[in-house]
């Protein structure tokens, strides 16, 4: 359990348990407290806090939202039941949260996790933060990354971007720009 | 080597030969094209190819070729047959493909303290390749008719299986789960490699009471993979004592090993932090500490343990072992961050400052400098 890829897990349990819908370009709700808009359409697996967006699939491109992540919440839509790794602390920092998310895909089996260039970002009109990522896939496909987080009354909200370093992520980095620029409410 | 060495490690590997109805493998040999043992080989050549792209290996040149020496050193006659890889999963394990294809997980490097214990580990997998284990565990599934789960699990680990990832090759931890009478097999040609070429043999047995012991701290719910796949710790320990006793003197090649694993030392304990088995990753600073080796970094660990585990008097704990590895020079320069995260909780504000300011200072190119400078500007 502990050794797989995380966000493959994430999007499978996605995939297995959620319904598949189109996110039209328009502004969409992230949780009960944010809103967000896309200026692309997306496929889109929600399932409670964890939502992702894909175009081309997961595995490829995709932006993962997490809505509100409660005190002792890992950062898995359905965590076994002797679930040992990172959990989300209501009290954290920029700094711890942001470590948190980096600790989550480590431990989730991702390889040569790597976060740079973490600073103050606004998520919404509150404070946040935010940061890029490169790592491997189990298989070594190289990745990137970017994050948009910010903690609100002790819970956290994340815009997970991550996507393969060739193509993709430059592909769709402008649109998910967008979405990160576009955070309302809080 | 020592000059009794070549002698000794002919016999152990006369002594390994024409047993259990398979010959040793012979330098160099690969299994004729028609056989089965040629198949086996195709499928794991395959999870070969999949290891040398998988993002989890340890990529560290210097690290390899010490690993390649150490393995030359016990088969210098199998040199050429045996290549290693080192997987970034951090926990205790070794397997051996009977292609030669040899895999350590990197949290190994945390739990064997000299190059003796480290090549005990490896003489132990070279003990599985040379006496073919692999195989003669292929044919007794095969007459047993189980031929079809061995099937199902080699080509899963090859990635031409159902499950299909090399994530699940890492996961399976150990392509075979050899007998116990093979593990004690490759233990006594491990040791016996290891005598020969002028290791300390006694090293071995204390990897296993350090490895029944953070067992017994991550309890049931966590098994070992290393223990799952490599039954009877306790009896390991023993025999591994007992046959240590044929063996005399010796080297452990302590300034050897540290030399390269230092180096790697913190990005393998960070890795340990990541799974959050503080019990086992602080029984493993315990090992590490008794080494002497970067009190500093040890202290930092431990301290970074109490910060990330939150509980009740961990702050304020965190804090003297933050001021600990400071005052031990050593400490990776992120210590001050820590240190400064951990005052903030306690609202220990101009304390914090200090902290962050020493920190940007130590690290002016520091990847999150411009969140510790909106901290300050709050401070």
């Amino acid at each position: 359990m502990r050794l797989v890829v995380l966000l493959g897990l994430l999007a499978l349990a996605l995939a297995a348990c959620a319904r598949v819908v189109l996110v039209e370009p328009g502004r969409h709700p992230v949780g009960d407290a944010f809103t967000v808009e896309t200026p692309i359409a997306w496929s889109a697996f929600d399932k409670g806090k964890f939502t992702l967006w894909t175009v081309d699939g997961p595995d490829l491109e995709a932006l993962r939202i997490i809505a509100g992540l409660d005190d002792g919440e890992p950062m898995l839509p359905a965590p076994p039941d002797d679930y040992h790794g990172p959990r989300f602390r209501a009290g954290m920092t920029a700094s711890e949260a942001a470590e948190f998310i980096v600790d989550s895909l480590a431990a989730g089996g991702l390889g040569e996790v790597v976060s740079s260039d973490l600073a103050p970002a606004p998520f919404g009109d509150r404070e946040g933060f935010r940061f890029d990522l490169s790592f491997r896939t189990a298989d070594g496909l190289e990745m990137k990354g970017q994050v948009l987080g910010a903690v609100v009354a002790g819970r956290l909200y994340a815009l997970v971007y991550t996507a393969t370093r060739l193509h993709y992520f430059e592909a769709y980095r402008a649109a998910v720009e967008h979405v990160f620029a576009s955070v309302q409410g809080g | 080597m020592r000059p009794w060495a070549p002698l000794a490690a002919a016999a152990v590997l006369a002594a390994c030969a024409q047993t259990g109805g398979l010959a040793d493998i012979a330098p160099g040999q690969r299994p004729p094209p028609a056989s089965d043992e040629a198949g086996l080989w195709l499928v794991m050549d395959r999870v070969e190819a999949q290891i040398k792209t998988s993002g989890r290996l340890i990529r560290d040149p210097a690290l390899d070729r010490y690993l390649h020496g150490i393995v030359c050193r016990l088969v210098p006659r199998h040199c050429g047959d045996i290549r290693i890889y080192v997987v970034d999963v951090p926990a205790f394990n070794a397997s051996m493909a009977p292609n030669g294809a040899l895999q350590l997980w990197g949290g190994t490097l945390l739990r064997v303290h000299d190059e003796a214990q480290l090549a005990y580990v490896l003489g132990h997998e070279v003990g599985h390749f040379l006496r073919r284990h692999s195989l003669a565990l292929w044919r007794d599934a095969r007459s047993k008719s189980d031929a079809l789960v061995f099937v199902q699990v080699a080509t899963a680990a090859a990635g031409i299986g159902y499950v299909g990832s090399v994530a699940q090759v890492i996961a399976i931890g150990s392509f075979f789960a050899f007998s116990r009478d093979n593990e004690r097999e490759a233990d006594e040609i491990g040791l016996g490699l290891v005598a020969a070429a002028g290791y300390d043999a006694s090293r071995a047995a204390p990897i296993w009471t350090a490895m029944m012991a953070e067992q017994k701290v991550l309890g049931k719910d966590e098994p070992s993979l290393f223990l799952a796949t490599h039954p009877a710790g306790a009896e390991r320990q023993k025999t591994l004592a007992a046959l240590a006793k044929r063996y005399h003197g010796g080297e452990r090649g302590r300034a050897r090993f540290l030399a390269v694993v230092l180096p790697l030392r913190a990005r393998l304990l960070r890795q340990e932090l990541r799974k959050r088995r503080f019990a086992a990753t602080e029984l493993v600073l315990d090992g590490l500490a008794s080494d002497g080796a970067r009190p500093g970094e040890i202290a930092f660990f431990r301290a970074e343990i109490r910060r990330l585990r939150h509980g009740e008097g961990d702050a304020e704990a965190a804090v003297t072992l933050y001021r600990a590895a400071l005052a031990g020079g050593d400490a990776p320069p992120e210590t001050y961050r820590s240190l400064g995260l951990v005052l903030l909780s306690l609202d220990r504000r101009k304390a914090a400052r200090d902290a962050f300011e020493r920190y940007l200072a130590a690290v002016p190119e520091a990847e999150d400098r411009r969140l510790i400078e909106r901290y300050l500007e709050d401070l």
